[in-house]
């Protein structure tokens, strides 16, 4: 909320971006050489040499991949000699505040370049469905009750669904919508399967109440790695389709569900709830950062693995007000055809969830410099990107911009 | 997995990496009142001796006033089912399906997760009254804290 925040403004633009995309079908690697490669690539792109690199962000250490100092292991093997590096650690809302950290400290004069990466091969070494439930619940007081990671998120699902009246049909139109963009896409988990209905997703079976299978995404069964090279607005303007970093916000709220809801005092929290999450707060100041305002935005990506979610996110998100998703969605809100461009390459729940969620920024960018993989937004300016983690317990937000829209 | 809850969380459990000892998941004597509860069948929470709030067990200090003057205190038991999701895809296939978790509200504003009882699953709806009782979640294991809906 401070009064200045408007002077990081595009103030740091990606010029570099670099992927590493191991599909179902293809042998599987480390996910210390998946992030590698996604590093080289950016690097490579950007043309610029180890040395210049004064800054790495990464995301935690993947599940598949246990190190206390991932950080360290990745500039171990670039041999980059950074000023400035750490984990950024709000669970999966790290991985993309990775380039907020970037953009403070390139816009403060700290270093030149700033190098991200995150990525994880998780489901081809480990069962991630085991190990996240782990991750998800509190050991002493959730876990020994067996939750599983679709079970804590739905204790979300059914306040909302109770407090709003929120029917199943508008919560799988939403499925029915990522899965028409996941069809279109080269590397999309679903798109072998083709499109699904609405009756399709109500006939699924049900995995924890109110939540059925194509309410949810699965793990992808591959990993994507993904890296970005950021700098300056200013030395962005030698480089080819800059994408500038507009605005930006993060907000954690708890730890483990049961004790969000001790929580209170405070936004999203004001009174003890589960209906509004810590996405309103970081979207928020991501906006008055910008500049802009949700009317603005051409395409919008989010990381929420659940129906529901995706529809509690347009609302926290400020593309309509809390509790008139199901009128936005029924409405057409998010229609593959005519629709706000939301989720392009088929989201969590069709392009699959590939931990920590880099194949969702990433898109965004591909989409911003006109080199979607999947079908291009025409025209598209404003974007944004939407990550979270813990059951919606950390979340950050990123608005990026076209050259053309800064000026 | 389900064997390592069979524990006495006040000693925590040790993480291995490799055949080292990294430390422990949780080293938290704070919370040990509770669990001695669990073993004596009564609900224990905490109470802020200083403003009178009653807090959740894990806390250290009362995040209202600050005070750090905890005590453990015994809940009443009663409450309402706040929200709540029935598992029918368990993590462990051996988990016999389906079962309901989810987050009771209790009389003395703390809210507790934990297995939900005493009505078919697919009724069980948000609001039910419940009563704390303690029972195995699974066969042979210790009893852990379950609320059981009940008539209003």
């Amino acid at each position: 909320m401070s009064a200045d925040e408007s002077s990081l403004r595009n103030a740091a633009a990606i010029v570099a971006i670099g992927t590493h995309v191991v599909g179902p079908e293809q042998e599987r690697i480390s996910s210390l050489e998946l992030q590698l490669q996604a590093c080289r690539e950016a690097m490579r792109k950007a043309g610029i040499d180890r040395r210049q690199v004064g800054a790495v962000f990464t995301s935690r250490a993947p599940m598949s991949y246990t190190a206390m100092e991932w950080n360290m292991r990745i500039i171990n093997e670039l041999k980059i000699v950074p000023r400035l590096s750490s984990e950024i650690t709000v669970h999966g809302a790290g991985a993309l505040g990775t380039w907020q950290y970037s953009a403070m400290a390139v816009a403060n004069g700290l270093v030149d370049y700033a190098l991200c990466c995150s990525g994880c091969m998780g489901r081809r070494w480990v069962d991630l469905v085991k190990i996240n439930a782990a991750v998800e619940a509190d050991l002493q007081f959730e876990a020994p009750y067996h939750p599983t990671t679709p079970s804590l998120y739905a204790l979300w699902a059914h306040r909302y669904i109770h407090e709003f009246s929120v029917p199943a049909e508008d919560r799988a139109q939403i499925a029915v919508e990522n899965r028409r963009w996941a069809v279109r896409h080269p590397d999309a988990a679903m798109r072998p399967k083709g499109e699904i209905t609405v009756d399709d997703v109500l006939a699924s079976p049900m995995i924890a109440s109110p939540l059925r299978l194509l309410d949810c995404s699965s793990w992808y069964n591959g990993g994507f790695g993904g890296a970005v090279v950021i700098t300056t607005a200013e030395r962005a303007k030698e480089f080819d389709r800059p994408v500038y970093i507009s605005g930006f916000g993060q907000c954690t709220t708890h730890e483990w569900i049961t004790d969000r809801m001790g929580l209170w005092g405070i936004e999203p929290a004001v009174e003890p709830n589960l209906n509004t999450t810590g996405a309103k707060v970081a979207a928020e100041q991501a906006y008055r950062m910008a500049g802009f305002s949700p009317g603005d935005v051409d395409l919008a990506e989010t990381s929420a693995p659940f129906t529901f979610l995706n529809m509690m996110m347009l609302e926290d998100l400020g593309f309509c007000a809390k509790g008139e998703g199901k009128d936005f969605v029924r409405g057409g809100g998010v229609a593959f055809d005519g629709g706000l461009p939301f989720n392009t390459n088929g989201g969590y729940l069709s392009f699959g969830q590939a931990p920590n969620g880099m194949h969702m920024a990433i898109e965004a960018l591909q989409q911003l410099r006109g080199e979607a993989p999947g079908k291009q937004v025409d025209g598209a300016r404003r974007a944004l990107v939407h990550f979270h983690g813990g059951p919606a317990a950390a979340h950050s937000v990123v608005l990026l911009s076209h050259e053309e829209a800064i000026a | 997995m389900s064997e390592a809850w069979d524990v006495n969380w006040s000693e925590g459990l040790v993480l291995m990496m490799g055949p080292y000892e990294m430390g422990l998941t949780e080293t938290s004597p704070e919370t040990e009142g509770y669990w001695a509860g669990v073993r004596r069948g009564e609900l224990m929470i905490k109470r802020c001796q200083d403003c009178g709030d009653h807090l959740y067990p894990r806390r250290i200090f009362c995040p209202r006033c600050a005070g750090d003057n905890l005590e453990w205190v015994q809940a009443r038991g009663r409450g309402r089912v706040y929200t709540f999701s029935t598992v029918y895809r368990a993590p462990d296939r051996s988990l016999p399906v389906p079962y309901t978790n989810g987050i009771v509200a209790l009389e003395e504003g703390v809210y507790l997760f934990g297995r939900l009882t005493g009505k078919p699953d697919e009724e069980i709806s948000i609001d039910d009254p419940v009563q704390v009782e303690f029972a195995s979640v699974v066969e042979g294991q210790p009893r852990l804290p379950v609320f059981r809906v009940v008539a209003q």
